[in-house]
C-alpha cells in the first residue's frame, strides 16, 4: 500500500441540482459509506466551492485520511481543483480519484433517477476501489529555455514578439515572406478611426527588428518541430534569397535594372513586380530578395549592385534551436472567389476582392491610391461593394468572416472620400453589423455621407460588352428588384486558414476545428492556448479576427507562454510510464511503438539492455505498456490492477 | 456486354432526331460504342411537379435496370435525364422512408437500390473517351467559329451548390476549343431558356426564351449552341414565337453541340439532322 | 387557455406545422435554415415576368403559413431554373419547396395544370411523357426512324412499374 491501509474519504456533491435533481443523494451517501476502506462519507451542495473545499480539507485532518474520491461533475472541469485541495491538506495531490457523476450519470440518465442513483453508486465504488491503489506522485521539474519562437510575422506575431522580448525572453521570429507585416501592411487605412496601416504598423515592425532580444528571421519557414526536455528543438529553413542581407542596403537598383515582370503578390496581381524586388517600400528588412522561380539569371542586378549583395550561388541555410514556447501566428488568407458559381464564369477585370481594393486605395499600390477600374484606368462613378462573398456559406466558408461588415463600410467611406461627391457607392448586405467601439458610429457616418445601403444579396452579376457591370439585387426595405450598373465591383470575399496550416499542425501534432484554423485549448477560457503543453496561438491562425481583437490575443498567447517561461521550468506529466526494470528485458518493442520517442533501450555498464524513459518526453499514451511482452511497463496509477480493480467492481 | 448503355428520353424519341442523329453519328465517329438501354420510359422530370417521390422513382428505375443489364454506367445526353438521375440519388441520401418506398417499387421486377448504374453526360463521356487533345488529331476542319454557348440550367446546376457546374463548363469549352470553337462569355449566357416554365406559363416562358435569342444576337456570336432538348425546342422549334414574344425579327441559328462536334469532325451536314433544325442554320457558312 | 403563436393580422391566418413538416419532410435542408438573405429572389427568373418571390415563399413556410402557399397561384410560376439552389448560401432550395407544394396542391385536388394532366395521361399509355412522334424537318416533312436510319426502340413501363407508380402517385 505504500502508506499503510487505506483510509478513504468519499465526498458527494450534489451540483445543485445538476446531480442531486436527479441522483438520491442521501442514499447514495449512505451506500457509499459502507464501502470498505471508506472511513467518512459526506454529501454537500456545492463541493467545488470554498466551504465545500474546506470540507474537505478538514476531514483529511479529522479522519487522518490518505485516499480522496470525490464524486461529482466530469474530473476536466475541477480535478485540477481538488487536486490542490489534497496538496493543502498536506496530501499528495494524486491520490485523488474522480467520479463523474454528472456527465456520466445524472445528465444522461436524467429520465431514469432510480437506475441513475444505482449508477453513481457502482461508479463511486469503481473509484474507491482504484483509490485504494493509488500511489503518491512526484512531479519533477523539468527545466525551460526562456526563449519562445514565433511563427507568423504579421500584427499577431510582431505583438507576441514584443511582449515577450520585453519581458526578458529571447525570441526568434520566424516569417515565410521576405518582409514582416502580414496583411495589415496591405491595408490602407483602418476602422474605425481611419489611422494609416503602415503608419501604426511600421514603428512596430522596425522595433521588432531592432530589439535586442528578438532575432528576425524572413523568408524563413519551420521544417521540424520535436519535444526535447521541457520544450522543443526546431529546425529552421532559411530560404536563399539570394542577397546577403548584411550588404544590401535596399537602395533599389537591381530591382529598376532587372528586365522580367510578374504579377505582384502583395498588391494582389493588380501590378507588377520584378524577379528580384523588395515587396513594399516600408519592408522590414529592407532587403531584395531574388524569386527563382522566374529569375533569369542574366546577371544585371549583380553588375548594378554597389554594395555586391547579390549571391546566386547561395543556398538556403538550416538552423536548429532550442525554445521553451511556441507562438503560432500564421493568420489567414482570403478565399478565390471564383470558385462560386455566379462568379465563375464572368470574365471581368473589374469585379475585385477587398484586399485588391485595399491596394488600390494604398498610397504605396500599383496606382499610388488613385482608384481606377482596372480595365482601362478611368475613375469609376459608380462602385457596388458586395459582403458576405463565400461568408456564412454552405458551398464555400459556413462561417463568419467577423470582417466583413466593418470593412465594407470602410470602404465605402474611404471610396466616398476619394471618389468625390458625385461617385454613387451602393454597399449589399445580408446582414450589417459593425460591432466594436466606435464602429457604429462609423456606420452612422457612412450613412450620413449619401452611401446607399441595400438589404439584399446579388445573385446576378453581368459584365456589358463596354465593360460596364450590371449587378442585379433585390431590395428587401424598399421590394424592388434593382439593377444597379457599376464601374468597378468589390466582393468582401471569405477569409479561411493559410493552405499551408494543415502542414504546420501536424509538425505541431495539434488539432484544427472543423473550419480549419487551430483549435484552441478552451473556445471561451482559454483561446489563446493549444491544448498542448508549450504551444498558443496569436491572432486569426484561430479564426478570423480585426486588428483589435489580433493584438489583445497575441499579448495574451504571450502572458501565457511568459508565465511559464519565467518560472523556468515545466512540471512533467503525473500520468506516465514506468519500466520495472527488473521484467525489461529490453527487447525494444516499446521503443517501436513510441509516437513520441519517449522511450528508448539502453546498454547499461553490465551490457544488459533496459527500456528507459524519457519523463519530459513521455505523454502517457499507454501504447508500450500495452506493446511489452512481459507487462514490465505500467503508467502511473492506470496500470492493470488499477484498471483491473474497476473492472471488477462494474462487472459484479 | 458491348458498349455503354445509352438513355435517350421522351423529348428524343417524340421526334427531337436532330440530338440523337447527331450523338450517335460524332460517337461512332470517335469510336465509342453504345446501346440503347430498352425498353426507354420516362425519367420523370415533367412529373416533378405532381409527385416527387413518383418521379425519383421513374429516374431510379432507368439506372436500376441498366445495372441490372450489366452496364456501370449509363449515358444521358438530355441534360434534364442527367439531372433527374442526379437529384434523385441525393434524394436517396435524404430519407429513409423515400428508400423503402422505392425500394418497394423496385421489388416487383426485381430490381434493387443497391445495383445503380452511374449517369454521365456528352461532355463527361467524349472528355474522357477522347479528350481535348483525342479530339484535336480528329478534327478535319477546325471551325473557327465564336459561339454563344447556352450550356442550360441542367447542364450548370445537375449539383447546385457544388462548383461541378464551372468544372463541367471548363471541360466543355476544352472540347470546343480543340475544334476550333470559342465559347466565350457573353451577357446572358446563363439565363434560363424558358423550357420548365412552358409547362404553367407558356406566355412568359416565350418571353424568356426570345430574351435568350435576343441575347445570343446582341452578343455578335455565330449561333447559339445548346446540349438540352428542352433548351433546342424552345430556341430554335419555337424560335419564331420566342421573338415575336419579345418583338424581335432577326433569327438566330441554333445548333445542338454535338451537331457542331459532327461538322468539326468532318461529318456530312445531312447526317447531323441538321435538316430538322429550324433556325437558319444556312446562315452558318460550315453547314452550307 | 390563451391561443399561443403567431397569427397574421392581414388575413387572421395561424401557422399550420403538421402541414408544414410533411410538406418539408424530403426537402435536404428545409426552410428553417433561411438566413433571410433574398438572393434568391435577387436571380429569379420568374421574378421579373411573374413576380414569384422564393424567399418569401420560404419565409413563410418557415413560420408555418403553408396553407395559403399550397393554394397560391405563384408556386406555379416558378420556371425551375434551379438558380436558387445553386446560389443560396444555406442550401435551402426553395425550389423544391415549390414542387412540394405543386404536390400537395394537386393531392388536395386544387389544381392541375392541363399540360401536366395530358403527360400523366400520356406516361400511364405509353411509358413516355410525350407521345413518340413522326420527325418533321423544316420543310414540313415527316420522316420515321427507319427512314432516317436509327434503330426501332422499344419504349413504355412494364406492368410491374406502372403498378408501382400508380400506387406511389396515390398513395401520396
Amino acid at each position: 500500500m505504500g502508506t499503510g491501509e487505506a483510509k478513504i474519504g468519499v465526498f458527494i456533491c450534489h451540483c445543485g441540482l445538476n446531480i442531486a435533481g436527479v441522483i438520491d443523494v442521501k442514499r447514495l451517501r449512505e451506500m457509499a459509506s459502507k464501502l470498505p476502506g471508506v472511513v467518512v462519507c459526506v454529501d454537500y451542495p456545492y463541493m467545488c466551492s470554498e466551504p465545500g473545499q474546506e470540507l474537505i480539507r478538514k476531514s483529511v485532518a479529522e479522519h487522518g485520511l490518505n485516499r480522496v474520491v470525490v464524486a461529482a461533475c466530469s474530473p476536466s472541469m475541477h480535478e485540477e481543483t481538488f487536486r490542490q485541495v489534497l496538496r493543502s491538506a498536506g496530501l499528495n495531490p494524486f491520490l485523488l480519484e474522480v467520479a463523474n457523476i454528472r456527465e456520466h450519470c445524472s445528465w444522461p440518465h436524467a429520465h431514469e433517477p432510480d437506475k441513475a442513483t444505482e449508477k453513481a453508486l457502482k461508479l463511486i465504488e469503481m473509484a474507491v476501489a482504484k483509490a485504494r491503489l493509488l500511489r503518491p506522485i512526484e512531479l519533477k521539474e523539468v527545466p525551460v529555455a526562456r526563449r519562445a519562437l514565433v511563427i507568423g510575422g504579421g500584427i499577431a506575431g510582431i505583438t507576441a514578439a514584443l511582449d515577450l522580448a520585453e519581458a526578458g525572453v529571447e525570441v526568434y521570429l520566424v516569417e515565410k515572406e521576405p518582409s514582416i507585416g502580414g496583411h495589415m501592411a496591405q491595408l490602407d487605412k483602418t476602422f474605425p478611426t481611419l489611422d494609416c496601416s503602415a503608419c501604426i504598423l511600421t514603428p512596430r515592425m522596425v522595433q521588432a527588428a531592432r530589439h535586442p532580444n528578438i532575432r528576425l528571421l524572413t523568408y524563413s519557414e519551420v521544417e521540424e518541430v520535436a519535444r526535447a526536455g521541457g520544450g522543443f528543438e526546431v529546425v529552421i529553413r532559411k530560404k536563399a534569397r539570394h542577397v546577403c542581407e548584411d550588404r544590401c542596403t535596399g537602395c533599389g537598383m537591381c530591382v529598376e535594372k532587372c528586365p522580367v515582370e510578374v504579377p505582384s503578390e502583395f498588391d494582389q496581381g493588380l501590378g507588377p513586380r520584378k524577379a528580384i524586388y523588395i515587396p513594399f517600400p516600408q519592408a522590414v528588412p529592407k532587403v531584395a530578395v531574388i524569386d527563382d522561380e522566374h529569375c533569369i539569371r542574366c546577371g544585371l542586378c549583380e553588375r548594378v549592385c554597389e554594395a555586391g549583395a547579390i549571391d546566386f550561388g547561395q543556398e538556403d541555410e538550416f538552423l536548429k534551436v532550442e525554445v521553451g514556447a511556441i507562438i503560432v501566428a500564421t493568420g489567414f488568407e482570403v478565399m478565390d472567389p471564383w470558385s462560386l458559381p455566379e462568379l465563375g464564369f464572368l470574365e471581368s477585370p473589374n469585379i475585385i476582392t477587398h484586399l485588391q481594393l485595399e491596394r488600390l486605395l494604398s498610397s504605396s499600390g500599383p496606382t499610388g491610391g488613385k482608384i481606377i477600374r482596372p480595365s482601362d484606368g478611368k475613375e469609376p462613378r459608380s462602385v457596388v461593394i458586395v459582403t458576405c462573398v463565400g461568408s456564412r456559406d454552405e458551398r464555400a466558408n459556413p462561417y463568419c468572416c467577423r470582417i466583413g461588415c466593418s470593412v465594407a463600410v470602410k470602404q465605402a467611406v474611404l471610396l466616398k472620400e476619394r471618389l468625390g461627391p458625385e461617385a454613387r457607392i451602393y454597399v449589399c448586405f445580408m446582414d450589417l453589423r459593425t460591432y466594436g467601439r466606435g464602429l457604429e458610429e462609423f456606420y452612422a457616418k457612412a450613412r450620413s455621407e449619401g452611401i446607399t445601403f441595400i438589404r439584399g444579396s446579388p445573385s446576378d452579376i453581368e459584365v456589358m460588352p463596354d465593360g460596364t457591370i450590371k449587378v442585379t439585387v433585390f431590395d428587401q426595405s424598399t421590394g424592388k428588384l434593382l439593377e444597379i450598373s457599376a464601374d468597378l465591383v468589390v466582393l468582401i470575399a471569405g477569409l479561411r486558414p493559410p493552405g499551408d496550416l494543415k502542414d504546420l499542425a501536424a509538425k505541431l501534432k495539434i488539432p484544427l476545428g472543423p473550419d480549419g484554423f487551430l483549435l484552441e485549448a478552451h473556445p471561451k477560457l482559454r483561446p489563446s492556448e493549444a491544448a498542448s503543453r508549450g504551444i498558443f496561438m496569436a491572432g486569426a491562425c484561430q479564426g478570423p479576427k480585426d486588428i483589435v481583437e489580433t493584438v489583445s490575443h497575441a499579448s495574451a498567447a504571450a502572458a501565457k507562454a511568459a508565465s511559464m517561461l519565467l518560472k523556468g521550468y515545466v512540471l512533467s506529466e503525473p500520468f506516465i510510464a514506468v519500466v520495472d526494470e527488473a521484467s525489461c528485458r529490453g527487447c525494444g518493442r516499446c521503443e517501436e511503438v513510441c509516437e513520441f520517442g519517449a522511450i528508448e533501450v539502453v546498454e547499461e555498464k553490465t551490457g544488459r539492455l533496459v527500456a528507459r524513459v524519457n519523463e519530459a518526453l513521455c505523454m502517457g499514451c499507454g501504447a508500450c505498456s500495452v506493446r511489452c511482452p512481459t507487462g514490465a511497463i505500467k503508467v502511473r496509477n492506470f496500470g492493470p490492477e488499477q484498471i483491473l480493480a474497476q473492472v471488477a467492481v462494474a462487472s459484479r | 456486354m458491348p458498349g455503354l448503355a445509352v438513355f435517350w428520353g421522351c423529348r428524343v424519341l417524340s421526334g427531337d432526331v436532330a440530338l440523337e442523329l447527331s450523338v450517335r453519328k460524332v460517337l461512332e465517329t470517335l469510336g465509342v460504342d453504345i446501346t440503347d438501354l430498352e425498353p426507354q420510359s420516362c425519367c420523370g422530370e415533367p412529373i416533378r411537379s405532381l409527385n416527387l417521390t413518383a418521379s425519383c422513382y421513374l429516374a431510379l428505375r432507368i439506372l436500376a435496370l441498366s445495372a441490372s443489364k450489366g452496364y456501370n454506367e449509363v449515358l444521358m445526353p438530355c441534360s434534364k435525364g442527367y439531372f433527374m438521375a442526379n437529384w434523385s440519388l441525393d434524394m436517396l441520401s435524404r430519407s429513409g422512408e423515400l428508400s423503402e418506398a422505392i425500394s418497394k417499387a423496385f421489388s416487383s421486377e426485381g430490381l434493387s437500390l443497391d445495383r445503380l448504374s452511374r449517369p454521365i453526360d456528352l461532355v463527361e463521356l467524349v472528355y474522357r473517351a477522347v479528350g481535348p487533345e483525342g479530339l484535336r488529331n480528329k478534327v478535319e476542319k477546325p471551325l473557327g467559329l465564336r459561339v454563344a454557348l447556352h450550356p442550360g440550367c441542367y447542364f450548370m446546376r445537375s449539383k447546385p451548390g457544388t462548383g461541378e457546374g464551372l468544372r463541367k463548363l471548363a471541360e466543355l469549352r476544352e472540347l470546343l476549343s480543340a475544334v476550333g470553337v470559342e465559347a466565350p462569355y457573353y451577357p446572358g449566357m446563363m439565363d434560363c431558356c424558358g423550357g420548365s416554365l412552358w409547362l404553367t406559363r407558356q406566355d412568359a416562358a416565350l418571353t424568356l426564351a426570345g430574351s435568350k435569342l435576343k441575347a445570343a444576337s446582341e452578343s455578335g456570336l455565330d449561333c447559339l449552341v445548346v446540349l438540352c432538348p428542352s433548351c433546342f425546342e424552345m430556341l430554335d422549334a419555337r424560335q419564331e414565337d420566342a421573338l415575336s414574344a419579345v418583338g424581335e425579327k432577326k433569327g438566330v441559328p441554333v445548333l445542338y453541340l454535338p451537331q457542331l462536334l459532327g461538322l468539326a469532325l468532318g461529318i456530312d451536314p445531312a447526317e447531323l439532322g441538321l435538316r430538322f433544325n429550324r433556325s437558319p442554320v444556312e446562315e452558318l457558312s460550315v453547314v452550307r | 387557455m390563451a391561443m399561443s403563436g403567431l397569427t397574421d393580422l392581414m388575413t387572421m391566418a395561424k401557422p399550420n406545422e403538421a402541414l408544414k413538416a410533411r410538406i418539408i419532410a424530403l426537402l435536404a435542408r428545409g426552410p428553417d435554415m433561411c438566413l433571410q438573405c433574398g438572393r434568391c429572389t435577387s436571380g429569379c427568373t420568374a421574378f421579373r415576368l411573374l413576380e414569384l418571390k422564393p424567399h418569401e415563399i420560404v419565409c413563410s413556410a418557415k413560420m408555418g403559413f403553408v396553407e395559403e402557399l399550397v393554394s397560391s397561384k405563384s408556386i406555379w410560376d416558378c420556371a425551375l431554373c434551379l438558380k436558387c439552389a445553386e446560389r443560396c448560401p444555406q442550401e435551402v432550395s426553395p425550389y423544391e419547396l415549390i414542387l412540394s407544394l405543386r404536390n400537395e396542391a394537386i393531392s388536395k385536388g386544387l389544381e392541375i395544370p392541363e399540360a401536366l394532366r395530358d403527360i400523366l395521361m400520356t406516361l400511364m399509355e405509353t411509358g413516355l411523357a410525350f407521345k413518340p412522334k413522326k420527325a418533321v424537318d423544316r420543310e414540313g416533312k415527316a420522316y420515321g426512324r427507319e427512314e432516317l436510319g436509327l434503330p426501332a426502340l422499344r419504349t413504355g413501363l412494364s406492368e410491374q412499374a406502372l403498378m408501382a407508380l400508380m400506387e406511389l402517385l396515390g398513395g401520396a
